[in-house]
């Protein structure tokens, strides 16, 4: 039993369980849902330190079944236990352990309680499914069943509106995705005969570079693309916003968002077949790096800044798959997934205490919630990469991988560092520092009860210490211990320079624009702001709409040519016969006289006819 | 054979003549139709057991050559007076026929069966034309005999002119070839117009007997009588005119061709195809447009005329064999759908659609029956009708005649249309006004009752059917 | 052993009881009918466990001359093609049954009809004698018209005239197919395995395939014969909809498979570009049709013939993989679709509106029927874990052999499964309560418990699919279009 229980995929099997009862008996449990989700989530988080322990000790364990057999289709699905999943599992369990303990706090008075921690649970067993995935195969299942639950819980304020229209398009645009990821999955099945990532590498190096693999090598990155919201899918994770906070903070910021880059990650052996592909990833990458980092600066809520933050991160990871450096993107996930479930968390708090999240009305909240504003405060350096919190490892990882690809994205990635540590501080100081008059509400704010700030705080030392294990004081302990690419060249000043440069320039504009230089500047760039805003979201979202109208208007008209030329076709001779039915009858005169010459006119005919024989 | 020794096999014929005699005289003053009915019934019933025990099984030359009893005769004998005892038993039912005129048409009805059973089986030219004359003025009278029933002497009057016009023709062809042959015997003619001399006159004189035939079986350019008169006679009358003088005109085809006319059976077929073709086209229209229910079916039984001449005018076995089927399936539907008419129906022969709306909900099984009846009349499986069909559209494949399959397959599409007509009124509308659901009387709901398993039976189990068929053809 | 002839017959005698039922008893009409269809469907898991499924042969014949004059022979067996369709439409009629138990009035006729309707569909998913599986195939059209014709809604009289005159067109064409089988081939008989052994000429299999494939068409429906379908659906009651969608649509997928690719394999061959074009385009066409339907059930209706699409380009692209997914997306399709029309009746019982524009929140209200219908509606749009993904799944693996554009059209035709479906929880379950919508009350426990079966067979279809491919692999292989049918 016990090796029953510490089977790679039985972190996945709790949660399940946790959702299966919630969901059964969801009425009478009510508030307990909530500590069944946490303690499932717990017992995961301890069995996958456990599996994480015996990965370092015995190395890789595997094993698959055959799922589905058709002829020469064969397709497996099992686990794959290596140094890179079992970590991930443990960051996933140990995030989702401290969203679940914090979200008790913030969804308490909320009627619909039950459904919520049911649907998390079962995000939370689709994660780490999707984690422990041996192939594409599981990876996928697992894939889809997330993109179900984010969007039950996009939607779970279903009767707003706006809640419900997100949720439509959070789920639409990723399913576009996915299906380019069956596609790819299927096209690499058809030739490579195996979804295995293990296999999968031998068997693409083997094969070699074909139209084939680029074209399957692509959907996967559209798949990807889809889930971690990149350019041009990157509309629908703002709008996910509407969602309660507790699931941004895991599925927006930590969890579902890095499956795409982890599946970048896992299937690099078959993207790095053709540099091309490596090239577009890099490519659109840093074009959502910058874009989204420019829209963060726009926007005026505290959410939608950490959304486009996000998006800003994910764009940075995916170049740095694309510069061919998957361990510090990895790294740049781990550390990512800490310092922003931390802000979101902050944010959280913040609503929670004053009910809005709109920074005009926000400031010198700094006072009433000393502890919130510690950790966010440590959160937002972290993101901005101040050395030795471990944004800047990270990130540092990942601009030697930049300064090695090509000096164009290079600068491009430190210009979004510089303006990551630009409107992260600004973010902290517009909500924490400055005076409190003017807002109301800013007064009546209180911290917020313990259960919402422990996990906050725990939150706030990972962000602080989880750069160490990657930092060169422990010399690249995690790189090694991942052991999927080296680091690359450590030594280079030029990037250490640069890296601390942006993040000091970050910060002193922030400071500025929040303190001595409040409106200047404001007017000047108001106008390049919204020529931004609009070609940044306005356009994509048209694009979008545009393609959901294009739709109806196809349907309209397949549905009218079914109305009218199919059915007009076949019901036609129907209506002709009807009309020469009706002629016909006329020739029932009843007159006795018309038939009499009928039948002499038929005689003569016959003879006529029959003269020639 | 000598006039005596013919006689001894002679005896079913002579039982009908006794038996219609007896059934005139057996008018009761009580008005009650016991009387009358048990007789025609018991002089059915004799003559069927007569008919069915008539043992030898070669053909034989009655009369001096004037009546020959071959497999085809004692096949359509045993078929008449199966067709009369279900019309008998159709009259003796209240409300199908006047009580005061029952005895009469029950009498007449048995003398036109014997006049039916002769035509069928004449084997000298004279046998043909009295024969013909004989049953053409029995159905006249019995049409237009019903007292008070105006439309009915108008449809008797015009059934009456173009039968006798029709079979002026007939009769001016008869002699047309007596000129050409010197002799009106079928064997004689035969070998006469076998050596080919004046083939066309031959031929004239052919098309001039095939209006008679063609009247017969109202096929399109000379039906014009049928709808009339199917929609004033009395149900009994009407469902027995549809069914046994169509079985007539069939025998007589067949009779024609395989013993008068071998040598001429392309030229034949040739036009008798293009009368089939024409007749279904114009009955599937006709039939189309019409909402009088009578009508309806009178068109109906036009477009199954066409199909009963699609498979005989094949020539070949198996189109002869699938005719035998079909006529017999066709036969036992028609008088069904008579049959259900007179249960179900509001307003005597006069019915509209509309008057049968929900009748299944009022008298659901009549209406059952009536379904049964339509499906195999359309030819749907698992009915007779379909077997039947199916049979005549392979043997017509087989025998390469691929457009008047096509043309025969889009008029029983057609056809779908206007039996399901009747379908949708049955069943897909609750009766209009509350009628009070009258039981169907006994002697109706027994001839129901053997029709429908009639049809079905030989729908399922086709074989004794076909061995029928079979005898037939020897 | 005559398990085979029971399961075909035993409706037919419940249904023949029914209508002899007197009118005083008429409201035992239903528990009768149930305790009917539940024995069939025990009668089916009867042959479920006599039939080997790893043996590919057929199993369990029974053979008798019927009318021996034209080599017509009463011919059932049972291989393990026509096995999970069996055992599907005995379950669907059970569901069927249990989901009318409303009815009130005419109940008589309607369960004896109903009984019919199993008769002739057990008979032609069993049949292989070419006249029988016809007599069959034409008895199932009787019922389902005077179904559709009597219990249906307001323009039902066309719909049910559309239903028959389509489907006996078509049918009527593959009688003259029969006919010229019967004749032009030289085993002079209807019976399958012996016109097997002696194929035909490709000119005359090109001709009659044409036949064959034109009723079978129909039924399917491929794509631009399908115009009957919407409209039967919107008139059916739900469950008369259950029926047509779950199984009368599969017998046209059945009898290509049976007939159409094994008696003509050169014509087949031949023909195929053109089937995965067919279905193709109704896996498209559908899809954009059912985007812009108001009505609920005509968008059911549109879904199904993109689904049954799947099917079509399962069979016609011709490698063993899209085989097995043709017949697990039958399968599938069957339990998926009749669950959302059962959803859907509930909803038009409760609302007399199919419009899905008059809801809206209904998610508040009814939280146990939201729950339902998003479930039956992700396994629609071929969610993982549910039935409809491995089906999917299969038959792009196998189309994509054959000829990948026509794959990538058919993963287009699921993503806008997912937009028509997705769009419509939306309007139906979410938003805001309009003022004046009808608020309509949560489904009952007897309706969900109809409901039951069909969601524990997507789930276990979805999680172990091997279960379903293992039952139906062993009498594919000689099915494959353009196989060496060694």
């Amino acid at each position: 039993m016990v090796t029953l229980l510490l089977h790679p995929l039985s972190p996945a099997a709790f949660p399940l369980a946790a959702a299966a009862l919630n969901f059964i008996f969801g009425k009478q449990l009510k508030a307990k849902t909530a500590w069944i989700s946490s303690a499932a989530s717990l017992m995961s988080f301890a069995v996958s330190i456990f599996l994480l322990t015996r990965t370092a000790a015995h190395g890789v364990m595997q094993g698959s079944i055959i799922w589905l057999e058709a002829g020469n289709f064969k397709i497996t699905s099992g686990f794959l236990l290596d140094p890179l999943s079992a970590s991930f599992l443990a960051v996933v369990s140990l995030v989702g352990m401290l969203i679940q303990i914090y979200a008790a706090g913030s969804m308490k008075d909320d009627p619909e309680f039950t459904r919520f921690y049911s649907t998390l649970s079962l995000f939370m067993a689709a994660m780490t499914a999707l984690i422990a995935a041996d192939g594409l195969l599981l990876f996928f299942m697992a894939w889809e069943i997330m993109g179900l639950c984010s969007f039950l819980l996009i939607g779970f304020w279903f009767q707003k509106e706006a809640a419900a229209k997100a949720a439509h398009k959070a789920f639409l645009a990723t399913r576009l995705g996915d299906l380019c990821l069956l596609l790819g999955l299927l096209m690499l099945s058809s030739s490579l005969g195996t979804l295995q990532f293990t296999a999968l590498s031998e068997k693409a190096a083997a094969l070699g570079a074909s139209a084939w693999l680029s074209a399957a090598a692509l959907l996967i990155f559209a798949g990807a693309a889809g889930k971690s919201a990149q350019f041009p899918f990157h509309i629908w994770l703002p709008d996910a916003m509407e969602g309660p906070t507790p699931v941004s903070a895991l599925i927006h910021a930590a969890t579902m968002v890095a499956a795409g880059i982890y599946l970048l990650i896992r299937t690099f052996p078959v993207l790095a077949l053709d540099a091309r592909v490596l090239s577009v990833i890099a490519a659109v990458g840093t074009f959502t790096a910058v874009l989204t980092a420019l829209l963060a600066l726009r926007s005026q809520e505290i959410k939608k800044t950490l959304a486009f933050s996000t998006l800003s991160q994910l764009g940075m990871m995916a170049a740095c798959i694309g510069f061919s450096n998957p361990g510090a993107a990895f790294f740049h996930l781990v550390t990512h997934a800490f310092f922003k479930a931390l802000l979101f968390m902050g944010a959280g708090n913040v609503l929670h205490a004053c009910g809005t999240q709109n920074l005009g009305r926000l400031g010198g909240l700094g006072r009433p919630m000393k502890l919130t504003s510690g950790a966010f405060l440590v959160g937002s350096l972290a993101l901005a990469g101040l050395p030795p919190l471990s944004g800047f490892w990270s990130k540092e990882g990942i601009l030697a991988a930049a300064h090695g690809y090509s000096p164009f994205y290079f600068g491009a990635l430190l210009l979004t560092s510089f303006l990551t540590a630009l409107y992260s501080a600004r973010l902290y100081l517009q909500i924490f520092e400055g005076s409190a008059s003017r807002s109301a509400d800013a007064e009546t704010a209180r911290e917020c009860p313990k259960s919402m700030t422990i996990p906050l705080l725990t939150l706030g030392v990972l962000a602080a210490a989880a750069g160490i294990p990657g930092s060169p004081w422990m010399g690249y302990f995690f790189q090694t211990f991942i052991g999927i690419s080296p680091h690359g060249d450590p030594a280079s000043y030029a990037v250490l320079a640069g890296s601390l440069i942006a993040c000091a320039l970050g910060l002193a504009g922030a400071w500025l624009s929040a303190g001595p230089w409040r409106g200047l500047g404001l007017k000047e760039t108001a106008g390049a702001g919204r020529f931004l805003e609009k070609a940044g979201m306005e356009l994509p979202n048209s694009a979008a709409r545009l393609f959901a109208s294009g739709l109806k208007t196809a349907g309209r008209a397949a549905a009218c040519t079914d109305r009218l030329l199919l059915d007009g076709a076949v019901m036609l001779p129907g209506v002709l016969l009807q009309l020469a039915a009706a002629g016909f009858r006329k020739i029932q005169s009843g007159f006795i006289l018309h038939y009499l010459l009928a039948a002499f006119a038929a005689v003569i005919g016959l003879l006529a006819a029959g003269m020639n024989f | 054979m000598s006039t005596l020794q013919s006689l001894a096999h002679f005896k079913t014929e002579i039982i009908l003549l006794i038996g219609a005699f007896i059934t005139l005289f057996s008018d009761s003053p009580k008005g009650s139709r016991f009387l009358a009915g048990t007789a025609a019934l018991l002089t059915l019933t004799l003559a069927g057991v007569a008919a069915f025990t008539e043992a030898s099984q070669q053909s034989l030359q009655l009369f001096g050559g004037f009546f020959t009893l071959d497999g085809a005769t004692r096949f359509f004998r045993f078929g008449m007076i199966l067709a009369a005892a279900a019309s008998v038993l159709l009259g003796m039912t209240r409300g199908a026929i006047a009580l005061s005129f029952f005895a009469e048409s029950t009498a007449l009805m048995l003398f036109l069966t014997f006049g039916l059973i002769v035509l069928c089986a004449s084997g000298h030219f004279l046998t043909l034309l009295l024969a013909v004359e004989m049953v053409s003025l029995l159905s006249y009278l019995m049409t237009g005999f019903s007292p008070q029933n105006t439309r009915a002497r108008e449809a008797a009057l015009k059934y009456l002119l173009l039968g006798s016009f029709c079979s002026a023709f007939m009769l001016y062809g008869i002699s047309l070839l007596f000129g050409l042959t010197g002799s009106l015997d079928f064997d004689s003619v035969r070998a006469a117009v076998q050596d080919g001399g004046q083939r066309t006159a031959a031929a004239a004189s052919l098309l001039f007997i095939l209006t008679g035939a063609g009247f017969k079986l109202s096929l399109f350019p000379f039906h014009f009588w049928a709808p009339d008169v199917y929609e004033a006679a009395p149900s009994p009358v009407a469902a027995y005119l549809t069914v046994a003088p169509k079985a007539a005109a069939c025998a007589i085809l067949i009779r024609l061709f395989s013993e008068v006319f071998p040598s001429m059976q392309t030229f034949g077929a040739e036009v008798l195809q293009t009368l089939c073709i024409l007749t279904l086209l114009a009955a599937s229209l006709l039939a189309l447009a019409q909402t009088r229910v009578r009508r309806l079916i009178a068109y109906s039984s036009m477009a199954q005329a066409g199909y009963l001449l699609m498979g005989l005018s094949l020539f070949s076995r198996e189109g002869l064999q699938a005719a035998f089927f079909y006529l017999a399936a066709y036969g036992a539907a028609n008088l069904g759908v008579f049959a259900a008419l007179t249960a179900l129906s509001q307003r005597g022969t006069q019915d509209h659609l509309e008057d049968l709306t929900g009748a299944a909900w009022r008298n659901p099984f009549a209406a059952g029956c009536l379904t049964v009846f339509l499906l195999s009349l359309a030819g749907l499986p698992p009915l007779a009708g379909f077997l039947g069909k199916f049979w005549i559209f392979a043997a017509a494949l087989k025998e390469g005649e691929v457009f008047l399959v096509v043309t025969a397959a889009l008029t029983s599409m057609i056809g779908i249309f206007y039996y399901f007509k009747i379908l949708r009124t049955l069943y897909f509308s609750d009766p209009l006004i509350a009628l009070c659901a009258a039981p169907t009387p006994l002697p109706l709901r027994i001839l129901l009752i053997l029709l429908a398993s009639a049809v079905t039976a030989a729908g399922l189990f086709p074989s004794w059917l076909l061995r029928a068929a079979e005898s037939a053809l020897r | 052993m005559t398990l085979l002839s029971s399961v075909v017959f035993f409706p037919l005698a419940g249904a023949l009881v029914l209508l002899g039922l007197p009118r005083t008893l008429a409201s035992r009409a239903f528990p009768l009918a149930m305790g009917f269809t539940g024995l069939t469907l025990f009668i089916a898991f009867g042959i479920l466990g006599a039939v080997d499924p790893t043996q590919p042969g057929f199993q369990l014949t029974e053979k008798m001359p019927w009318i021996p004059e034209w080599g017509v022979s009463y011919h059932l067996a049972v291989d393990t093609l026509s096995l999970p369709l069996i055992l599907l439409s005995a379950l669907l009629f059970a569901v069927a049954c249990a989901a009318s138990s409303q009815r009130k009035e005419k109940q008589k006729e309607y369960f004896a009809l109903m009984l019919i309707l199993e008769t002739g569909v057990m008979g032609s998913f069993l049949a292989l004698d070419l006249m029988m599986f016809y007599i069959f195939w034409e008895l199932v059209l009787i019922p389902m018209y005077l179904l559709i014709g009597i219990f249906g809604g307001e323009r039902k009289n066309r719909a049910a005239v559309k239903f028959f005159l389509y489907t006996f067109c078509g049918s009527l064409l593959m009688l003259l197919a029969v006919a010229a089988v019967y004749f032009l081939s030289p085993a002079r008989s209807f019976d399958l395995l012996e016109l097997l052994k002696s194929p035909l000429s490709l000119e005359i299999q090109r001709m009659v395939f044409l036949g064959f494939l034109a009723g079978f068409a129909v039924k399917i429906p491929v794509f631009p014969l399908h115009t009957w379908l919407p409209e039967a659906h919107v008139e059916a009651p739900a469950p008369i909809s259950v029926l047509l969608a779950g199984i009368l649509l599969k017998m046209g997928a059945y009898g290509l498979m049976r007939f159409g690719v094994t008696l003509f394999p050169e014509a087949a061959l031949e023909f195929r570009p053109v089937l995965m074009g067919l279905a193709v385009a109704g896996i498209l066409a559908g899809g954009f049709a059912a985007l812009s339907q108001k009505d609920l059930k005509r968008m059911i209706a549109y879904s199904s013939v993109s689904h049954m699409g799947f099917v079509v380009l399962g069979i016609s692209a011709g490698t063993e993989a899209a085989l097995s997914g043709a017949v697990f997306q039958m399968i599938s399709h069957g339990l998926i679709t009749s669950g959302l029309f059962l959803l859907a009746g509930y909803l038009y019982e409760r609302t007399h509106t199919r419009d899905q524009d008059a809801f809206g929140g209904l998610a508040a209200g009814m939280p146990r029927y939201a729950g339902l219908l998003i479930f039956f509606s992700m396994a629609s749009l071929g969610l993982p874990g549910l039935s409809g993904f491995p089906a999917e799944l299969l038959v792009l693996a196998g189309t994509l052999e054959r000829h990948p554009g026509a794959s990538a059209a058919a993963a287009a035709g699921i993503f806008l499964s997912a937009f028509y479906l997705v769009t419509m929880l939306r309007k139906v379950l979410w938003g805001p309560v309009p003022q004046n919508a009808p608020v309509p009350s949560d489904i009952r426990p007897g309706e969900t418990l109809v409901l039951l079966p069909l969601v524990i067979l997507i789930l276990l279809a979805g999680i172990c699919p091997s279960l379903f491919t293992g039952l139906s692999a062993a009498s594919l292989p000689p099915l494959v279009i353009g196989a060496s049918n060694g």
